[in-house]
């Protein structure tokens, strides 16, 4: 021992440098694989959102891009022309080349095959072209490469039952089949590739080119055509990927919350442990970095373990993916740096939500910390003072910005305002519940009274929990409110409500692309009514309105009626489709609770589209004073001209649709039996996307808000009754019963389930209000089974737990909770 | 040569209004280097908050409290703290042993708090402990040990590195009295090496052990004694305890 002295440092350093460091940690690691099993929730909860983040983040970079991908390849503009004059169009192509430099021409013919419905494109591609890549890749055989040969996707193979080495008569030609092929980036792209000296013979043709849009928007073609031009800003993967990866950070942040809560758990169960260091010479800091090591490592673990799961499960859903996606999609092209950023948040996040409670606990009188009894906390009236202002500016932003997120601005606010609500919600609440359940319970049975003043004087610890569990429960809660109201709202879910059904005469349009209207004799159209009255009637209570378009006057040269269309400008004489122009009716704009009667008159065109707006395919003409009308659904009609108008302007119309609502949602069965009926009939039927996937969001995250909040009271429950264990040692010494002291376990948790379900329910409520405060009838059909197993399900399974638990006398209640 | 140990007119008040407790009235205590001092007095009469005062665990109300000639309530948190791993060994009654830590680690757990390399350290917790016959127990957790074991490892570790003021609040509270005794041999053998020593005890036959006897009584100190004739002294005679 005598080298001691002259071993020990002789700096002025009061905290002991590296070497203490290093003992503290090593004692942090020692104490958390003997009590992993008290964080194993927190790990859990840190392990998933970071295989989300991984997961998702993968999912994004791989599957944003594939639109742009399947239309242009990898290039950043595309232009296409359509109905190309052959000479003409060698003269385009040529000056493209120099305007552009390297260039991939893309070539498309329709042919018509005997006896089947769709015809077969003949596309003339060069397998070799700069931006060809992620458009066309070889599945077996070779690529054509003379005239007379094709490849055939799979599709077309079966359709026209051939194969490598066979013939197929196509377009007058014979061709030998050498390959097979397909668009890796959209599997349904169906067609027969040919040579690309092809190209100039085809119907339509698109040149790919690397460049901006405003490079791609001057290129006048020397033929005169007018190419729609359209490009992307290339970097959609990485974009997605970084969307995922702001969504992930919150789900940290609010995972931190809960992790925290843990925390404090963790803190309190080592203070004795604490008190030790401190009377063996430990200061405040070595103190605290006892627990905050240990959110770190619990942090670190998960971020591995989480990256892991994510990227197994990313792997394992990858061949199921590309079959539901229509894509092909290799597993290794993660982004790797984001999931890399996603491992650091995760540890962020943990050392963060150990750092409060870290320094609580190295706060504590030594003398209090050795007792294993910490003082009684002094109530601090400022976080709650800070709650209120939150709440405020939270609800004020997501009313503000509503639910349709337009831009990333918009979406960084409805991220700015729901942090702001829910740590608001999270400073507030518990304190001013807990007191008020107090009060409420005066009058209660012994045990309940008990309980409920126990948790008033330990709030802090159940304010904590009480705070985690109202998030767990309140996040459960909102995204049922959500999934629900999503169901009759349009830009959540997208095209209908789960009661809709909308048959089309023609094909289901696409912005930029609207196909013209099919021109059908009375007695057709008088066939197709049939079927959608059949198709009515496998449906309950079904009403059914015609839908009408406008058509132009006087305009020709496309094969069917000439409907009405609303256009944008896109740059200076380039437009483009946004919507056709229907005729309002009363029951149509009652979607958009719009009177029709009461419209000024006037007013010609109602639309939901926004900006300059032009009239065509006639000479175009700005639209002048359009009433605006509030998104609805996308599929349902959003472009309207007044009877009046189009009375005054001698415009004709045509059936076009017809939309059936129904009272009750429709069934995936009754969906697929309109979808049979409709193609018997040769029309189409569009059907509510998503809806099964909406109903087990609903139920997923009820269960998992249930049992975040069951383990948050596993752990907290356990540590204000070993706090107050003095209490039922004299309630047993003054003859309480089993019963009682059952009751007073129960009691505890499931009061603080009650409450932690109000607050969540009360926050989640108020946050979804703020988003469709314009629109409020949305929340109207209340999802009953899923709120009412988290409001009273809950509870009552906390309650049930508590009191089957405490039959067994806990070991803590005897002795200091020391280990 | 300064005192190791001044307290000077003590008093310590918990709570305050109607739950307003006096653990300690005006209490002076002076112990040198090589001084054993017992502490006894019955319960709640502020024995254990005089060592925790006077270990720096908790602050005065009033007084003044000297370690080594320094006013404790001049110094910082981080200062006393180091002060604790530098120069105070505590033995408690319920040994308080790092549950996470081997009997060596506990030992050494000051001086590598205190910055001195880990092999260093931990070489001298394996001499403290050999010191005291526990050399075959370094490598067992406390919850592998005796009670004897267990407080014996906490006394190495009160008295690793050097330490100048030793106290022990009931150290042998939670013994049988034969380990009780042992404990005692080694906190007197501590004292004889040059370290300044207060022990709290309720037995007066171990207080015996001590240069001094205080008898405290509602926070007041009532008595002081000299034991004539000690354990230690009828050891020396040869008489057998």
């Amino acid at each position: 021992m005598a080298t001691l002295l002259s071993a020990r440092p002789t700096g002025t350093a009061d905290n002991g440098g590296a070497p203490a460091r290093r003992a503290i940690v090593r004692w942090a690691l020692r104490l958390l694989r003997r009590e992993w099993r008290s964080q194993i929730l927190v790990l859990a909860l840190l392990t998933l959102a970071v295989a989300a983040a991984t997961g998702g983040a993968s999912a994004a970079f791989n599957l944003a891009p594939a639109e742009g991908n399947a239309e242009r390849g990898s290039a950043d503009q595309s232009l296409h022309f359509e109905n190309a004059d052959p000479a003409g169009m060698a003269v385009d192509i040529a000056a493209a080349e120099q305007w552009f430099g390297t260039i991939d021409v893309i070539g498309r013919r329709y042919v018509p095959i005997p006896g089947m419905f769709e015809p077969v494109e003949l596309r003339s591609q060069d397998p070799g072209g700069a931006f060809s890549a992620p458009m066309l890749a070889l599945v077996d055989g070779r690529y054509p490469t003379a005239d007379g040969e094709t490849a055939v996707t799979d599709a077309v193979a079966e359709s026209l039952n051939v194969g490598v080495g066979s013939t197929v008569d196509l377009d007058d030609t014979t061709w030998a089949v050498v390959g097979l092929v397909e668009n890796p980036s959209d599997l349904s792209d169906e067609f027969a590739l040919v040579d690309p000296s092809q190209a100039v013979r085809s119907d339509s043709v698109t040149i790919l080119a690397a460049g901006s849009a405003d490079q791609a928007q001057s290129f006048r073609a020397p033929s005169g055509a007018s190419p729609t031009a359209s490009g992307g800003p290339g970097d959609e993967g990485a974009m997605a990927a970084v969307g995922v990866l702001v969504a992930a950070s919150m789900l940290l942040a609010l995972v931190s919350l809960v992790a925290a809560a843990g925390f404090v758990v963790v803190a309190q169960r080592r203070l004795r442990q604490l008190g030790m260091l401190a009377a063996a010479g430990a200061t405040e800091r070595h103190l605290r970095l006892v627990t905050v090591a240990n959110g770190a490592v619990v942090g670190l673990i998960a971020a591995v373990a989480g990256a892991a799961v994510g990227l197994v499960a990313w792997i394992a859903v990858v061949p199921g993916l590309e079959t539901a996606v229509g894509q092909r999609i290799e597993p290794s092209n993660v982004p790797w740096w984001l999931i890399a950023v996603a491992m650091v948040l995760a540890v962020v996040a943990a050392t963060a939500a150990a750092w409060w409670p870290a320094r609580s606990a190295a706060r504590v009188p030594i003398v209090a910390a050795l007792s294993g009894r910490p003082p009684r906390p002094r109530p601090n009236g400022r976080p709650s003072a800070w709650g209120l202002p939150l709440v405020v500016v939270g609800i004020a932003i997501l009313v503000i910005v509503g639910n349709a997120a337009d831009s990333f601005i918009d979406l960084v606010l409805i991220m700015a305002g729901t942090v702001s609500f829910i740590l608001g919600i999270l400073l507030l609440a518990p304190s001013t519940t807990i007191r008020a359940a107090t009060r409420l319970a005066e009058r209660a049975s012994v045990p309940v009274r008990l309980a409920l003043r126990d948790l008033y004087r330990y709030r802090s610890r159940s304010g904590a929990a009480l705070a985690a569990i109202s998030l767990a429960l309140g996040i459960a809660v909102a995204i049922v409110l959500a999934s629900s109201a999503a169901l009759y709202t349009s830009n959540a879910e997208g095209n209908l409500s789960e009661t809709q059904l909308l048959v089309r005469i023609g094909e289901i349009p696409s912005t930029g692309d609207i196909s013209p209207i099919p021109d059908r004799t009375q007695a057709e159209l008088d066939q197709i009514e049939g079927a959608v009255n059949e198709i009515a009637a496998t449906v309950d209570e079904a009403t059914v309105t015609p839908i009408d378009v406008a058509l132009a006057p006087d305009f020709e040269g496309i094969d069917g009626l000439p409907a009405m269309v609303l256009t944008e400008e896109v740059s200076p004489g380039l437009r483009r489709i946004l919507s056709l122009l229907y005729v309002a009716t009363p029951e149509l704009l009652d979607h958009y609770e719009v009177d029709l009667d009461t419209i000024d008159p006037s007013t010609e065109i109602l639309t939901v589209e926004t900006g300059p707006l032009w009239l065509e395919p006639i000479e175009p003409e700005l639209v002048q004073n359009p009433v605006q009308l509030s998104p609805g659904y996308t599929s349902i009609p959003g472009s309207f001209i007044t009877p009046a108008g189009l009375r005054d302007r001698g415009w004709e119309t045509a059936q076009a649709a017809w939309l059936i609502e129904t009272t009750a949602p429709i069934s995936d069965d009754q969906s697929a039996e309109a979808v049979r009926l409709a193609a018997n009939a040769g029309i189409t039927v569009e059907t509510r996307d998503s809806q099964g996937d909406l109903h087990a969001l609903r139920t997923g995250a009820t269960a998992a808000g249930m049992v975040v909040a069951l383990g948050i009271l596993a752990m907290t429950v356990g540590l204000i009754r070993t706090e107050t264990s003095g209490d039922v040692r004299i309630l047993t010494a003054t003859g309480a019963t089993r019963r009682i002291r059952r009751s007073l376990t129960a009691a505890t948790s499931g009061a603080l389930a009650l409450l932690g379900a109000v607050i969540g329910m009360a926050g989640a409520f108020l946050a979804i209000i703020a988003v469709h405060v314009r629109d409020l009838s949305a929340l109207i059909p209340v999802p009953v089974l899923h709120l009412v197993l988290i409001g009273v399900g809950v509870p009552m399974a906390a309650a049930a737990a508590g009191w089957l638990l405490a039959g067994r006398e806990p070991s803590t209640i005897a002795r200091h909770p020391i280990d | 040569m300064t005192p190791m140990l001044e307290m000077h007119q003590v008093s310590k008040i918990h709570g305050s209004g109607p739950i307003e407790v006096h653990a300690l009235k005006n209490v002076n205590l002076t112990v040198d280097r090589g001084e054993l001092v017992a502490v006894m007095g019955p319960s709640g009469s502020g024995k254990s908050t005089l060592l925790t005062i006077a270990g720096s665990l908790e602050d005065a109300t009033e007084g003044e409290v000297l370690i080594d000639g320094a006013a404790v309530s001049a110094m910082s948190r981080d200062q006393r703290a180091r002060m604790r791993r530098r120069s105070i060994g505590y033995v408690f009654q319920d040994f308080n042993l790092v549950a996470g830590l081997t009997a060596t680690e506990n030992v050494s757990l000051p001086l590598e708090l205190d910055g001195v390399a880990t092999g260093t350290a931990r070489a001298a917790g394996l001499e403290a402990l050999r010191t005291l016959g526990l050399a075959d127990r370094a490598t067992a957790f406390p919850d592998d040990l005796s009670g004897g074991e267990q407080q014996r490892v906490a006394v190495a570790r009160a008295i690793v590195g050097h330490r100048r003021l030793l106290l022990a609040d009931e150290p042998s509270g939670a013994l049988d009295s034969a380990n009780g005794e042992t404990v005692m041999r080694l906190l007197r053998d501590a004292c004889k090496r040059g370290m300044a020593g207060v022990v709290v005890t309720h037995d007066s036959q171990l207080a015996a052990w001590a240069d001094r006897v205080l008898f405290l009584r509602d926070g007041r100190m009532v008595d002081q004694t000299t034991p004539p004739r000690g354990p230690e002294s009828l050891l020396d005679e040869g008489v057998d305890l």
